[in-house]
C-alpha cells in the first residue's frame, strides 16, 4: 500500500466505517458492499477482495457475537452443530476460488447479489407490515413452547420485554443451508447470513433476532477457515486489510451501540436497490 | 444441565472474553503498524498490520477451542465432540 496516498487510506476507512455501521443496522456482513468498493473502486482482482472481504467479516462477526453472547441471543449449541458444515463448506468454497477466472466470479457474485437484494428488501417490507399488526399477532410467529430439546433455549427481547422461548426444529435443512453458506462465504466473500437467517427463522423456527445473532456467529468460522487457506496462499493484503478492519470495527460499535434500536426497515429496503445497481456494474465489468 | 459444573452463561461468558481478546488484539497490532507507518517505518509496520490479520483469523478458531473446552467442563460432551469436529476442519484448512 505504500504507492497509495493517504486520501486512498481516509478513503477506505471511512468506507469501511459506513460498512460497519450499515452492516450492524441492516444485519448483514460487510462482504456485499466490500467487494464491489475494492473491485470497482479499487480496481483490486476479485480473489484479493474477497479474501480482504473475508478477514473484515471475522473482525465484525467477532465484535458483534461477543455482544450478542452476552445479551443470550447466540444459540451457541446450534450454532457449533452448524459451523461443521459451514466450514466443509467455506474450506471447498475456497479451493474453488482459484480454480474459476476472475469474470466467472464477477459474474457469481453479481448474480447472488439478486436473491441477496431481493432477501432484504422482502425482509424490510415484512418487518414493516408486521409493525402495523396489533403486537399479539406479531408475536405469535416468533414465540413458541420451551420443549425439552438439547437446542431449545431462550432470551430476553426488551422490544417485547419479554423472555422469548423458541424450541428448534429441522436441523438437517439447518446444515444444508450451512454448507451452502459456507460455500459462499469462500468463494464469494459474502457471509452467507441472507441465507442462514431465513432457513434458521422460517424452517427451524428459531426467533428472528436469535436467528441472526446464531448466523452472525457462525460467520466467523466459515470467514476464517476460508481466510486461513487465502493467508497461506499470500491472497491477503495486511496493509489494506488493516484499514479497512479498522473502519469497518469503528462502525460496527457505533453501529451495535448507538443505532440497536432504529427502524432499518426502511434502509433495508433501499440498499436492496442500490445493491441490484451493484450487481449491474459488477456484470459489466464481468463482460468487459 | 442442572448438575453440569459450568453453566451455559459462563460458557457464554468465556466465548465473550476470548472474541473480545482477540478483536482488542489485532486493533492493537493495526495500531502500532499504523504508528510506525506515519514514522515512515514501513518493514516494520506491514509485520505489525500481517500480525493483526493473524490474530483476527486466529480468533474465530481459538473461539472454538474455548467452546470445546467449556462445553468439556459443562460435561456437554456431545457439543464439546462438535467443536472438537469444527476445529479439526480448521486444523486442515491451514494445512491445505
Amino acid at each position: 500500500m505504500s504507492e497509495w496516498h493517504g486520501l486512498t487510506i481516509l478513503m477506505l476507512m471511512v468506507s469501511g466505517f459506513f460498512i460497519g455501521v450499515l452492516g450492524s443496522v441492516l444485519g448483514i456482513g460487510g462482504g456485499v458492499f466490500i467487494v464491489p468498493l475494492l473491485v470497482l473502486v479499487l480496481k483490486l482482482p476479485i480473489q484479493q477482495a474477497i479474501a480482504v472481504s473475508l478477514v473484515a467479516i471475522i473482525a465484525t462477526s467477532s465484535a458483534v457475537a461477543a455482544v450478542n453472547v452476552e445479551r443470550g441471543l447466540t444459540n451457541m449449541r446450534l450454532g457449533i452443530v452448524l459451523e461443521m458444515t459451514t466450514a466443509v463448506g467455506a474450506i471447498g468454497g475456497a479451493l474453488l476460488l482459484n480454480a474459476l477466472p476472475a469474470h466467472w466470479l464477477q459474474t457469481l457474485f453479481a448474480v447472488m447479489l439478486g436473491p441477496v437484494a431481493v432477501l432484504m428488501f422482502w425482509k424490510g417490507w415484512r418487518t414493516l407490515r408486521r409493525a402495523a399488526l396489533p403486537a399479539a399477532a406479531a408475536d405469535r410467529t416468533t414465540i413458541g413452547h420451551l420443549a425439552p430439546g438439547r437446542f431449545d433455549t431462550e432470551f430476553h427481547d426488551p422490544a417485547v420485554g419479554a423472555k422469548i422461548p423458541y424450541a428448534v426444529r429441522n436441523l438437517v435443512p439447518a446444515a444444508g443451508a450451512s454448507l451452502v453458506a459456507g460455500a459462499m462465504s469462500g468463494l464469494l466473500g459474502l457471509g452467507g447470513g441472507i441465507i442462514q437467517v431465513p432457513v434458521m427463522n422460517l424452517v427451524c423456527g428459531v426467533p428472528i433476532k436469535a436467528a441472526t445473532a446464531t448466523s452472525n456467529f457462525l460467520i466467523g468460522v466459515s470467514a476464517a477457515a476460508s481466510a486461513l487457506i487465502f493467508l497461506r496462499q499470500g491472497l491477503i493484503l495486511p496493509d489494506l486489510a488493516a484499514t479497512v478492519v479498522v473502519g469497518v470495527l469503528l462502525g460496527s460499535f457505533v453501529g451495535i451501540r448507538v443505532l440497536y434500536k432504529i427502524r432499518a426497515e426502511k434502509l433495508q429496503m433501499a440498499f436492496a436497490v442500490l445493491m441490484v445497481l451493484v450487481a449491474a456494474k459488477m456484470l459489466s465489468k464481468a463482460f468487459q | 444441565m442442572k448438575t453440569a459444573v459450568v453453566t451455559e452463561r459462563e460458557v457464554g461468558r468465556l466465548i465473550q472474553r476470548t472474541l473480545q481478546i482477540g478483536v482488542w488484539l489485532a486493533l492493537a497490532c493495526f495500531a502500532v503498524g499504523l504508528a510506525l507507518r506515519l514514522l515512515a517505518h514501513p518493514a516494520a509496520a506491514g509485520n505489525w498490520f500481517l500480525a493483526g490479520v493473524v490474530a483476527l483469523i486466529l480468533t474465530p478458531v481459538a473461539r472454538v477451542a474455548m467452546l470445546a473446552f467449556g462445553y468439556w467442563r459443562a460435561k456437554e460432551y456431545a457439543f464439546t465432540l462438535a467443536a472438537l469436529v469444527v476445529l479439526s476442519l480448521l486444523l486442515i484448512a491451514v494445512l491445505l
